[in-house]
Order: C-alpha cells, then structure tokens, then sequence
C-alpha cells in the first residue's frame, strides 16, 4: 500500500514537473514573443495621427497648386505667357509673327501639369514629414524615416496623390509603421486640359476654335474667348459642375494689330 | 532738141520718181508711224500722265513688296540682310516661346540662344507635326519635334494630326460618351475602373454622343432579405461595377422587381441627361415627366423618349412646356428650375423645360445656338459710291446666344477679322450662324501685280475700286474691309500703303486761236478728282479723310497743283456722306456675308498666298485709245492708213533701198501713162499730206488749230503735191495741162508753209501743262483727348484701336487688368513743339549755323552756297514731342495754310527731311552764270497731340550757286540686276539709272555718245528722283528696250550719257558726256527651269482616314540656279506652295481637299523669269473601314479565317470579357500581313475574334465568335 502511495506520488511529482517545465515554457515562449514583437503604438488622436497628418498636407499642397495652375493654364509659375485680368495666362499655342498658324508650346501638357503637381506637392509634403517627425520626436517617439517617393495622376474629375513612404515610429518597446498615403482630390483639371488641348489643336490646324458647338455638345463645359489687341486670345474654360475655371492664351494666324 | 527736151522731161520724171519715192519711203514710213501712235495732241497728255502713273505704281508696289509683303510675312520694314538671308529660327526666345521665327536681323537680339539660320519648316528640332502622348492618349498638332521629345512624346511628321494613334472613336464611360483616342479610352477607363469600351467604327463626334444616351438602362436589384434596393443604370455599371442584377427596360418601381423604391414620389433633373424625370421614392430616375401619370410610369418599363409626350407643336418649340418635361438641349431646351413664367402645371414641380432661346439687341428672339454679327458702323463697300466705308476704330462683334443668355465676342481688334454671318431657313424662321474670321484685306494690294488682277474677284475681301475723272481712270484692287492701322505706333506700312492713292493727274493746255484751252484730263481741275481720289484712299486702309467710329472726320489728304498745296477739294457734301458711315443704325440687320475661302486659306498656306509685288499692267492703256478717238485725228490717220494699205497692195512693199530700185522698175515696165499719172497724183498728195502733217507736228501748231483748219492745210498740203506728182509722171498732154497748175501748186505751197510759221511764231499749238498731284495720308485721330471717355459708352468693349481713333492723347490702359480705360494722357498740355536740327546726321562738308528763325545749312566754301544740286542732303529735325509737321517753300500765315506734310503726317518726335537742292534753273535762273547765286527758304511748322502748333515758322535756309559741273552722269543702278535673263529671252526690258538728270544713248557697239544709235527714255525732272528697288540708291531713272538675238547667248549694250538736259543752246557745250561706256551685259540662261520630279506623280495614294495627309514634294533644277517659286494651279487660280523658293518645294495637303482630284498642275517661275509647269497624275484610295471575314472553316484541326483585305487577326477565350477583349493583351492567330489566319483550334471552346488592317482599324465588336464549331458574326 505505502508502495502504491510512494508510486502515486513519484507519478504526481513527474506530472507536476511536467506542468511546471510546459509552464516555464509557455512563459519563455511568450517572453519571446513579448521580447521580439513589440506591441504597435496606438498612436492617439489626441497626440498625431501621422496617416491623416499627411493626407491632409498632401490634398492641401495639391488643391492649392492646382487652384494656381488652373487661372495660369495649367503652370504655377508660367514662364511665356500673356497677362489678362493681372492674371499671367500661359500660351498653349503660339506664333509670334503673322498669318502663320500656332506652335504648341506645351504639346505634353498633362505631363507638364502632372510634373507642375508633383514639384508643387513634394517639397510641401516632405515638409510635413519632417513637421511630423519632430512632433513625434518631441513626444519621445523615436521614428525613422525612409525616402520618399510621389506621383500624381490625373483622371476624369479627379487628381491621384501616391505617396509612398515608409515611417517607423516606437515608444516604450512599442512601434507602428507607415508606409503608403495616397490622396483622391475631386478637382476637374483633367477634363479641363484636355478642352484645352483639344482648342489649341483646332488653333494650330485650323486658326479657329468653334467653342459654341464645342459648348452645345459638351454641355459640361462653358467656353468664354476674349480677344486682346495684340491678337492673343484668351479662352476660360469653365466646368459647370465644379464652378473650376481654366485660362489659356494662343496666338495664332495673327494679323499684325495695324502697320 | 525735141528729143533732148523729151529726154530731159524723161530724165526729170525718172528723177522725181526717184525722189518720189525716197520721200515717199520716209512720208508713209511717217504716216504709219504716226497712224501707229494712238492720237497725236491728246496722245502726248496722256501719255505723260500713264508714264507717271507707272512710276508710281512701279515704286509703290516694289516698296509696298519690299516693306510689307516678303514671301512669307508680314512686317513694317526689312533690313537688307533680310531680303538675303529671310528668316530665322529661334529655339527659345527671351519670353520663353518655343521656335518662334524672326528675321535674321533682329532674330539674335530676342533669341535666347542662337538661332538657326533657317526657317522653321526646314530645322529639325522646331519643326511641326503632331505630338502624341503615349501614356494619356492625347495628340498635339503644330508640335515640334524637339519639345515633344523632350517632354516625352512621340512625334510625328503630320502638321494635320493625320495618324493612326490619333484617330478618334467613340469610348463609353459608364453613363458617358466622348470621341477620343483609343489611349485616351484606356487611360481614362482604367482611371475610374471601368472595363475599357471603345468603339472605333463610330467616326463622328455627334454620334458619339447620341450613343451615349442609346445605352441599355434598366434597375440594377441588390436582393436583401426584407426588401430588394435598385439602381437605375446602365446594363454595363449595373455588371461590372455595381455587380447588381440587371433588369433590362424596368424601373425600380416595377411591383415585379419588390424592391422598396415607390414610384413618381417627385420630379427633377439627372445628371447628364436633358430631359425633366420622375423620380421614385429611392431617388431613382423613371421616366420622363409627363402630366398624364400612369402614361409616364407606362406600368414601371421604360419609355423610349420618342413615345414620351412632346414638347414640341408645330413651330413651337416649348408649346407643351408645362405639361411635358421632353426637353431637348439641341433644340433649346433643358431641365432647370422653374421660373415664374416657366414652370410645370404640377405646383410641387420645382423643375421644368428652360427655355435657352435669348433676345437680341434689336429685341428679336435668338435660339440657343445661334450666332449673329455687329457691327460699330456701317462695314464694308458702299456699292453706290464704289468705296469701303469701314469707320476707323471700328470693330466687328459676335454675338452669341447660348443657355438663355447673350454672350459678346469682339472680333480680333483693328478689323484683323472681320464677322461674317450666314442664315439657314429653318421652320419658322432663319437660324444664323456667325464667326470672326480673317480679314484677308491685306492680301488685295498683291492682286494689282502684273498677272494677278483676275484674282480679286475672286478674293472675297476685295473690290475694285474704279476711278473714273473723265479720262484719268484706272482700277486698283482693294480691301472690301479696310483693315485697320495702328494709330500710335505707325510704321512705314501704313504710309506706303496709303501712298497707292498719291496719284499726279496732268492737265494739259494748249494755245489755240481763241488763247489757251484745255485738252486732256480736264476733269483733274474739278472737284470730283480729289473726292474720286479720296474715295480710292480711304477704301486702301486707315487713310485719307474720313470718319472714326463716332463720326468725327479728320483732313488727311491734300491737293497739289503744279506742287503748292490748294487744300483738300473735298466738297462739304461729300464730307457729310462720310461722316454717316459712323452710325451703326444704318448697318442694322445687315450682316457680311459668309465666303468661301478654303481656297485662299491656301491649305493654311496662307503666307504662301501673299508674293512680292512687280509692276502692275498698264490700265490706261484702254484710255488712250479712247483718247485717240476722240482727238480729232482719227479720221486723218484711218484715211492716211488705208490709203497706205491700198498702195502697199500695189506691189510696193520694198522699202529698203534696193527694194526701192526694183520697185521702181517694176513700175515703169507695168503700169501705162495714166496709171502713171494716177500713181503720180496719188503720190504727190501723199507727199503734200505728209509734208504739212509733218510741218504742223512738228511745230506743234496742228495741236492749237480747229480741225477744219487743220485738214484744210493738210487738204492744200495733199493738193498741190498731187499736182506736181501728176507734173512729174504723166504724159506730154497730162504735162501740158498739169502745167496750169503747177504754179498754183507751188504758190499753194508756200502759203501753206507760211501759215504755219505765222501760227507757229504766234505760239499756237504750245501746250501747258497742270499737274495736281493728290496726297493721300494716314489717317489720324483728332487731335488732343477730350473724347477719350467716350470709349466703351455705346455698349461695345474699348480697345486699343478705338480708343486712339478717338484723339492723338487717348491711350488705352489697364487692358492686361481686365479694367481697361481710355484716358487722355496729356490733358494740361499748352505748349507747342520746340523744333531743333539734328545736327548729327548732315553729310561731310556741311555745317549748321544757326539763325533767329531758325538755321542756315552752309557748306565749307567761302560763300557756304551748295553747288552739288543733284545730291539729296541728309536732313532731319527733332521735336521735343511727338508732333506732326508740315513744310513749304513760300511763307504762310499758319500750320493749317501749309501745304506739304513731312513723313506722310505721322506725329513723330524725329521727322527726317532729305533736303532736294533745285538746280538755279529750277529756281527760275535760266542762264548759267558762275556769279549767280539764289537763297531758298524751307519753312516748316509743327504741332503735337494736343494740337499746339508753332505760331512762327522754323526757317531752314541755303544758298545754291552754280558749280562748274565738269563730271558727266553716273549709271548709279540697272534694272534687271542680274545679268542672266530667261532663256527665250528676245527684247529685255532694261532700266537705268543715273546720279543726275542726264539724256542717255545706248549701242551695240562701243563709241561715243553721239554717234550711239539707240536712246533711252529718261525721267529728268527734279521731282522725278526715283529707285528701280526699295532700297536701292535713288537718282534719275532711264529705259529701253533692247533687243537680244535669240542666236545669241551673251550680249553688251554700251551706254554712255549726257548730263544737265536742261542746258540748250549757248550752254549746251557744258553739258559733260561719259567718255566711257556703262557696259549693260546680259546672258541666256544655259538651261530651261525645269520640274524633275513631283513625287506623287504616277502613285496611288492610300489613306486610312479621310482625315489623311498629302505631302507634295517638287524638286527644280536648271534656269537661273535651279531655284524658282512653284505653286499649284486650281482652276484658274494658282497657290505659291507653303514651302517654296528652293530646289525642293515642299507642301501638305489634307487628302479631303484632293479627293476629287486625279492631277495636280505644278507651275514654277524663277528669279528672272523662267517657267515650267508639270502635272502630277495620281489615284486616292481610301481605306476607312476594319476588315471583314468573308470566311471561317475547321481543317486538319485548326480554325481558318479568311478576310477581305491583308490584316492580323487575334482571338480571346475569356467567356467574361467576350468582345470586348483587349486586342493587344490577346493572342494573333498565324498569318499576319495576309488574308488567311488560323489557330489550332478545339470544337469545344469559344473563340472571339478580332481582325485589324495595316492601317490599325479593327471592329469594336468581334468579327465573328466560333462557338462550339459554330460561328456567328457580330454586326458586320
């Protein structure tokens, strides 16, 4: 009997062992785990939240860049261009001399524009990162940042802001990244571009633009030409949906404003 | 003795017929000459008035082509370097424009970089085609090469855009259509996460868009356990966006459908969509309002907007406005809120068909669409008058009338474009449709070059404009719209335009019995030729006396007789009917009518369309032979003519000497004794006619004679030579009673011979000549600014141009700031302009000395007096502001009593004044005396904007003493300038001129002037200073025709001169004569111009589109260098090529504008006039359309397509994607470049296949679907 109580309790005793090194295991396990995943920072509302930190920066940088753009025919700082209303309106098509027919100044121009954006916005943005990391920094985050890459593209009422970044922020054994930040702007400049491209196409092939049919059949658009005394004509395109408008000048088939 | 006496009387016949006929060689060679010349008296007049008048058109239209019109472009003044080297490119210029050409003189100076020596059609980097963005799909025309690349682009060599990548077609988005590119489609639909739907085969915008309203629309069901949600959409969002189910042509409130959606819950407008809608409970779009209900729910399907109800009744076009919201935006309809006479009978109804027709100015109702043109005065050419009537400062609008409202457009400012309107009859009405175009008023002066005069005509923008003073008459092409000048920045355009109109009419006098009569060109003296005139000059641009747009006139035109100014002759009537083009009432629902004027454009050619200007017909040429008729000579010459035919029938045509001889033997051997003695007669009146038609010429007295008289001298004159004539030849009997005679004969004679020396020292027949020379000015505005304000008050914008045309200090500002305002820039001025010399600018050896009233122009001898008479001095005065100034030679009381204006009346701060110094002869010192010495006086005035002028005259005095001209004439320039002529070349229209009057002889061989054979006609009055080029030195100008053999192919005419023509008689040995000879030599072309190739000859030309592009290369060789100008020939009508002036002349065409053609006719013309022409014959095909499979079959385990025309075709397997499977991201079956295709193919798959032709075009569909060994087509 005593033999049975003495094996019965050898068994517990290994049982309890047994228990005892699973526990111990269990514990270095989540040790481990503890040790080598650290828990993401919730980072909070109230202190920065980085995603919206820079969505915001970027969608303003972008509105205001286009909000330049669009009066200046696309250009934040037009180089060639013929000044109406104090505005400096960019020529899209111009010929200098007479009778001639226009030369397209910008014959990518929504390249041009998507480039216009995209330096515009950058500088901006990266400024925002900084603004950021300082932030987080004076909150005792510790955050790396990696570098930046932006492109923009446009599409119909629509301009695309892709921000890839990736941004590592830790506290207290605690850490959280970001990496992609991409902006969606209702803002009709595509569709207004390609208006404008469309009449200085007309202009450079046909020194004519017929903006009233043009208006008649695309009724999302209102076309104003205005014509200067120097033989530029400066024509607003105007998206009825939005209230956006756009301003461009060309010079075409000019006759010399008197002799 | 008997038989000596015989003999002697033979001997004296067979001398008097040896006489006879000498004189007679040189009478008739007379008669004809004289009969030849197209009347004698009135003749000369007139012939001095054409000489005139060719000059000035010579000189006008060379410095008018010089100064304005270069082969390409339009500019106010060239340097010489220009007309060598032309244009230039610049890459970048200082503002930033890309490849913008200037010329060469001024291309460095506002270039960036360097410019290219070329222009730009022919650089590399800047020349234009079509740039084409990959990535977004769209296409630039006019791109150059060197910016798309840059930027990323592909470029491409059509300026037209005519390449496949650029082709549009219809892509669907969703609810929406556009017409695009495919890459455009790609783009936007991956943007927006659409399956991309393009549909190539839709060619035409319109249809594009009306497809985008055609899409299969129904509810799309989302299914929830209570109760299904709908959309209403289109079958393509429901499914592949929305991933709803789709049922086609229900509404969402279909009780079918059980969805929560109730119908008719209220109305409004869809986005997108024109019409007024129910709405249902879920905000879906049902169908169109209609106050009938249950027709509009139409039991929850779709109602086809044809079945709706109608908007339209009759000619109405909102009659059912309130009871149906069909509205239609094409139509001028759409759905809008309501208003309070434009609502639905529905009260809730916040939305109804807006009614997008406007009322003009005039009140009268406008649809939606339509344009109209107004105008600020009466436009164009008042027929009744034969004038253009354009007011200056005026300016054309458009007006449109779009969504309800009236927008204005100014047409570009100067009458640059002009508003041209055309109206269509529609029911109920007209529909007009309007637009600014250019203004090709410029391009009418060319047409009054030689060969050319047929084509204004055809240019709607031009008229002839006629003058018509009696026999002062010629036509001048004109602009129909006088195009505007810049009124305060001229350059030296305006005034060489104006200067067409600077006409000299010579009147001309001659001394008859009764005193002294005019003759020719009498109407020159009334008032009719200065309104005339003006007429011409007003209708040429900005000149002449007329009004501005607020109908005040100014006087810029003036009158000269004999060179002093007698005013402006305008009569004060005359002067009111201008002033009546200002008001815009009498132009009111007038329009300028549309024209076509594709053919002028020139295929955007229109540079190409302008050339230099030549010398223009000689348009009185049809006076003078009027002229001629009615001198009262006809008569005389028509019986002298036939007299000499009907001799000359005779047998005697000889007449040259040994010619003489045989004739008269021939005579003697045919005729018998009365025939002799008839010939006798005959001759000797012909003589005697001769003889005092000779005598009266030249004395000159037959001018100032009655006609009675004069045929009464000649009729005597005839009489008593018929008598000798029969003395001399006819029988004894015939000599016996000729005998009586002629004593009385010769007596006649004599007496005839005696009156005419009588009238002759009485001065009869002495002409007197009148010039009036009319001076047409720019126009210029009134003078100060007091009307400034009155700019943009009649409702139409102010611009730069109708603000100047209001006073010479009105100046437009703020027109970059939108607030643009017409203020008077110098409203406190009161002082007039303070006049000094330029002293800078007097040649060496002369000084300026200044006096109380101004200054003495000196030279370095001891009395100052300039002896150098022909030499103009280089002069100029200098005011402290911008002024006009005014001169004369003889004191005045005030600026308004001068005559001449310097620099054409432009107010300008530096006024240039070459000074002619007048011969002593000139200035009334007829006799050479080293010792004579004469002061002249040039008086000037000026006054400025303001209108101060000087009060004193500013006195510009020399002295002019005869030097002892021991230097004879100088050939200072020739005309042709190149020695080369063209190779067929017989007689050589050649110029000189000289550095002073002179009388100038020309021969073949090398002596002295003197014996030299031939003379020039030289122009050697002191006004007569002429150039043979625009820019050429000026002198005195002398021409001839000289003869080149055929046979030869170089040859020398020597030509020597005499100077000082106005020395005669005891002077006349002081006249200087070149001992040398001016060497005018001239050879033949070696080689014919010639057409080597035109590379669409013999070619068929395939298109893909319509919208295709011809490039017509024309290579030259041979005639001067092998460079010519080439153009094409349209009916009669020839084009310059846009590239032209080299070897290879270049030009694209749109293939429209030859589709109905099958040749080409090319023409070239070198520098000196060599010419070839050659036709290019060529077939045009086009192929518009995707290919088609006429056949599909299974064999040995593969699937065979067969198409109609060499394609690759490519198949999909994807049963989702079907049709509308990417062509480029599927799979081409074996066979490209060829008719058959094939794939291996498996009986239980299904394949959807696509063919696209070489020239890109494929189906939007599939060209056919094999489906389990089966196929069907899909609508071909």
């Amino acid at each position: 009997m005593a033999y049975d109580i003495k094996l019965r309790m050898k068994n517990k005793k290994g049982q309890i062992a047994i228990w005892v090194i699973m526990a111990i295991v269990i514990v270095v396990i989540i040790s481990m785990l503890f040790l080598f995943n650290k828990k993401p920072i919730a980072i909070k509302t109230d202190e920065i939240n980085v995603q919206n930190q820079i969505d915001k920066c970027a969608r303003d940088a972008a509105n205001e860049a286009v909000d330049k753009m669009l009066p200046q025919g696309g250009f934040i700082e037009p180089t060639n261009y013929k000044t109406y209303n104090n505005i400096k309106v960019s020529y899209l098509c111009q010929n200098n001399g007479y009778f001639k027919p226009c030369i397209s100044q910008h014959p990518m121009l929504l390249n041009e524009e998507i480039k216009e954006i995209k330096d515009y916005v950058e500088p901006r943005v990266e400024q925002c990162f900084l603004s950021t990391k300082q932030e987080l920094e004076k909150r005792k985050y510790s955050v790396e940042m990696k570098p930046m890459q932006l492109n923009v593209s446009l599409g119909t009422n629509r301009i695309y802001v892709y921000i890839n970044r990736e941004i590592s922020v830790s506290k207290n054994e605690q850490a959280q990244k970001f990496e992609t930040y991409n902006v969606e702007l209702t803002n009709p400049l595509y569709d207004l571009s390609k208006v404008a491209i469309e009449i200085a196409s007309q202009e450079a092939k046909y020194c004519y633009f017929e903006y009233v049919g043009y208006m008649i059949l695309y009724p999302r658009f209102s076309i104003q030409k205005f014509a200067i005394s120097d033989s530029t004509k400066i024509y607003t395109i105007e998206d009825k949906q939005s209230k956006k408008e756009m301003n461009i000048a060309i010079r075409s088939c000019a006759i010399t404003p008197g002799i | 003795m008997e038989k000596n006496k015989i003999n002697k009387k033979k001997r004296f016949a067979v001398y008097f017929q040896i006489v006879l006929m000498v004189g007679m060689t040189f009478a008739f060679s007379y008669i004809l000459h004289e009969s030849s010349r197209n009347g004698r008296m009135i003749g000369e007049a007139i012939y001095v008035q054409k000489k005139g008048y060719s000059l000035n058109f010579s000189l006008l239209f060379k410095e008018i082509g010089k100064l304005i019109f270069d082969e390409k472009s339009f500019v106010s003044a060239l340097a010489e370097s220009d007309l060598q080297q032309g244009i230039y490119t610049c890459p970048i210029d200082k503002n930033g424009s890309i490849c913008q050409e200037y010329f060469s003189s001024e291309c460095d100076s506002k270039c960036a970089v360097s410019c290219l020596p070329t222009s730009r059609e022919q650089s590399i980097t800047c020349k234009p085609g079509t740039c084409y963005d990959s990535l977004e799909g769209t296409c630039q025309v006019g791109a150059t090469q060197g910016k798309c690349e840059q930027d990323g682009g592909q470029w491409f060599n059509d300026i037209f855009g005519n390449i496949p990548q650029c082709r549009a077609g219809c892509c669907i988005l969703g609810n929406n259509a556009y017409f695009g590119t495919e890459q455009q489609c790609t783009h936007d639909s991956g943007v927006l996460g659409l399956r991309k739907d393009f549909r190539p085969e839709i060619n035409t915008e319109i249809s594009c868009i009306a497809l985008s309203r055609t899409q299969e629309e129904g509810a799309c069901v989302f299914e929830h356990d209570i109760a299904n949600t709908c959309k209403y959409t289109t079958k393509t969002n429901c499914m592949q966006n929305l991933k709803g189910r789709f049922y086609s042509g229900l509404l969402c409130s279909n009780s079918d459908l059980h969805t929560e959606c109730q119908s008719q819950k209220s109305i409004g407008c869809v986005e997108g969509k024109d019409e007024v809608y129910w709405l249902d409970s879920c905000g879906n779009q049902e169908n169109i309002y209609d106050s009938n209900k249950i027709k509009s729910f139409n039991n929850g399907r779709i109602l086809p907007q044809n079945e709706s109800c109608s908007l339209v009744s009759g000619n109405n076009l909102l009659a059912n406005q309130a009871s149906c919201g069909n509205c239609n935006y094409l139509l001028g309809s759409i759905c809008g809120k309501k208003t309070a006479t434009q609502k639905l009978s529905e009260p809730s109804a916040d939305f109804v068909c807006r009614d997008l027709s406007c009322i003009d100015e005039n009140g009268n109702k406008r649809k939606h669409g339509e344009s109209w043109c107004i105008y600020q005065g009466v436009a164009g050419v008042d027929n009744e008058k034969n004038r253009a009537v354009d007011t200056v400062g005026s300016r054309d609008f458009r007006k449109v009338c779009i969504n309800g409202e009236v927008n204005t457009e100014p047409c570009a400012d100067y009458r640059n474009e002009i508003c041209a309107e055309s109206q269509t009859d529609i029911p109920g009405g007209k529909f007009s449709s309007a637009a600014c175009r250019i203004n090709l008023g410029y391009t009418c002066y060319d047409n009054n070059k030689e060969g050319k005069k047929d084509q204004c005509g055809k240019n709607p923008d031009c008229f002839i404009k006629h003058v018509g003073v009696g026999t002062f008459a010629f036509d001048i092409c004109a602009p129909k719209y006088v195009p505007g000048f810049n009124l305060a920045d001229r350059g030296e355009g305006s005034a060489a335009i104006c200067s067409i109109a600077n006409q000299k009419c010579t009147v001309v006098y001659v001394k008859q019995l009764s005193g002294w009569k005019c003759k020719g060109n009498c109407e020159c003296e009334s008032p009719a030729f200065a309104e005339q005139m003006n007429d011409l000059c007003i209708s040429l641009g900005d000149c002449g006396t007329k009004a501005n747009y607020i109908g005040d006139l100014t006087i810029n035109n003036d009158v000269l007789k004999d060179g002093g100014s007698i005013g402006n002759g305008l009569g004060n009537q005359y002067i009111n009917g201008l002033v009546k083009y200002a008001d815009e009432k009498l132009f009111r629902n007038k329009f300028i009518e549309s024209a076509d004027l594709s053919k002028l454009y020139g295929e955007l050619g229109i540079p190409g369309w302008l050339g230099s200007a030549s010398n223009p017909q000689d348009s009185t040429a049809g006076i003078r032979k009027v002229a001629s008729m009615t001198a009262g000579m006809a008569g005389v010459g028509v019986m002298v003519t036939t007299f000499a035919v009907g001799y000359f029938a005779g047998g005697y045509v000889g007449l040259a000497p040994g010619g003489i001889q045989g004739t008269m033997a021939f005579g003697n051997v045919a005729m018998g004794p009365t025939l002799g003695a008839a010939s006798g007669a005959f001759a000797g009146a012909a003589i005697g006619l001769a003889v005092v038609s000779l005598l009266l010429d030249f004395t000159g007295v037959g001018r100032g004679l009655p006609p009675a008289l004069t045929y009464g001298l000649m009729a005597a004159g005839a009489f008593a030579g018929a008598v000798i004539g029969i003395a001399a030849t006819s029988s004894s009997t015939g000599i016996v009673v000729a005998t009586a005679l002629l004593a009385v004969a010769w007596i006649l004679i004599i007496v005839v011979i005696i009156v005419i020396i009588i009238f002759f020292a009485l001065g009869i027949g002495k002409i007197k000549k009148i010039t009036y020379d009319f001076k047409c000015d720019p126009w210029e505005a009134p003078t100060g600014g007091l009307k400034c304000g009155q700019c943009g008050k009649d409702g139409f914008p102010c611009s730069q141009y109708s603000c100047q045309s209001l006073g010479q200090t009105c100046q437009l500002i703020n027109e970059e700031t939108g607030s643009a305002e017409c203020v008077n820039i110098a409203p406190g001025d009161a002082g007039a302009p303070i006049i000094s010399p330029m002293r800078n600018i007097l040649p060496d050896g002369y000084s300026i000395e200044e006096t109380d009233s101004g200054i003495k122009i000196k030279t370095n001898t001891a009395e100052g007096c300039i002896s150098d008479v022909y030499t103009p001095i280089l002069f100029g005065i200098v005011l402290n502001e911008h002024g006009q100034c005014k001169m004369g030679s003889e004191h005045t009381a005030s600026f308004n009593d001068m005559g001449q204006s310097l620099d054409a009346g432009l107010f300008l701060t530096n006024h240039s004044l070459p000074i002619l110094i007048p011969s002593l002869e000139e200035l009334g010192l007829e006799n050479f005396n080293l010792n004579t010495k004469a002061d002249n006086n040039i008086y000037i005035r000026c006054q400025d904007k303001s209108g101060n002028k000087n009060i004193n005259e500013y006195v510009i005095n020399y002295c002019v003493k005869p030097g002892n001209d021991t230097t004879p004439a100088a050939v200072i320039d020739r005309n042709p300038y190149l020695e080369t002529v063209k190779i067929d070349a017989a007689l050589i229209n050649a110029s000189i001129l000289t550095n002073e009057p002179a009388d100038c002889n020309w021969d073949t061989a090398d002596k002295s002037y003197y014996l030299m054979s031939n003379n020039f006609t030289c122009a050697n009055g002191f006004g007569e200073r002429t150039r043979l080029a625009g820019l050429g030195p000026s002198g005195w100008r002398c021409d001839a025709q000289l003869p080149f053999a055929l046979n030869k192919n170089q040859t020398t005419f020597y030509v020597r001169c005499l100077d000082q023509p106005t020395f005669t008689e005891e002077n006349a040995t002081r006249r200087n004569a070149n001992t040398q000879s001016y060497e005018l030599k001239f050879s033949r072309s070696a080689r014919a111009l010639n057409i080597d190739s035109i590379n669409i000859d013999n070619k068929t030309l395939s298109f893909s589109t319509e919208q295709g592009t011809v490039e017509v290369i024309v290579k030259t060789s041979g005639g001067l260098d092998g460079t010519a100008k080439c153009g094409y020939k349209w009916g009669n009508t020839t084009n310059t090529l846009f590239d032209t002036w080299k070897r290879e002349h270049r030009q694209s065409f749109p293939v429209l504008s030859l589709r109905d053609e099958d040749s080409l006719r090319i023409v070239c013309e070198d520098l000196i006039g060599n010419t070839a022409e050659k036709t290019a014959h060529f077939k045009i095909k086009f192929d518009t359309e995707a290919p088609r499979v006429t056949r599909a079959y299974a064999q040995s385990g593969s699937l065979f397509v067969i198409t109609d025309e060499d394609a690759e075709c490519f198949y999909s397997l994807n049963s989702q994607e079907q049709c509308i499977f990417e062509i480029n991201n599927s799979t081409s079956m074996s066979g490209e470049n060829s008719k058959t295709h094939s794939v291996q193919f498996n009986a239980g798959s299904t394949y959807y296949i696509k063919c696209r032709d070489k020239f890109g075009h494929y189906p939007g569909s599939c060209n056919i679907i094999v489906r389990n060994g089966k196929y069907e087509t899909q609508g071909l």
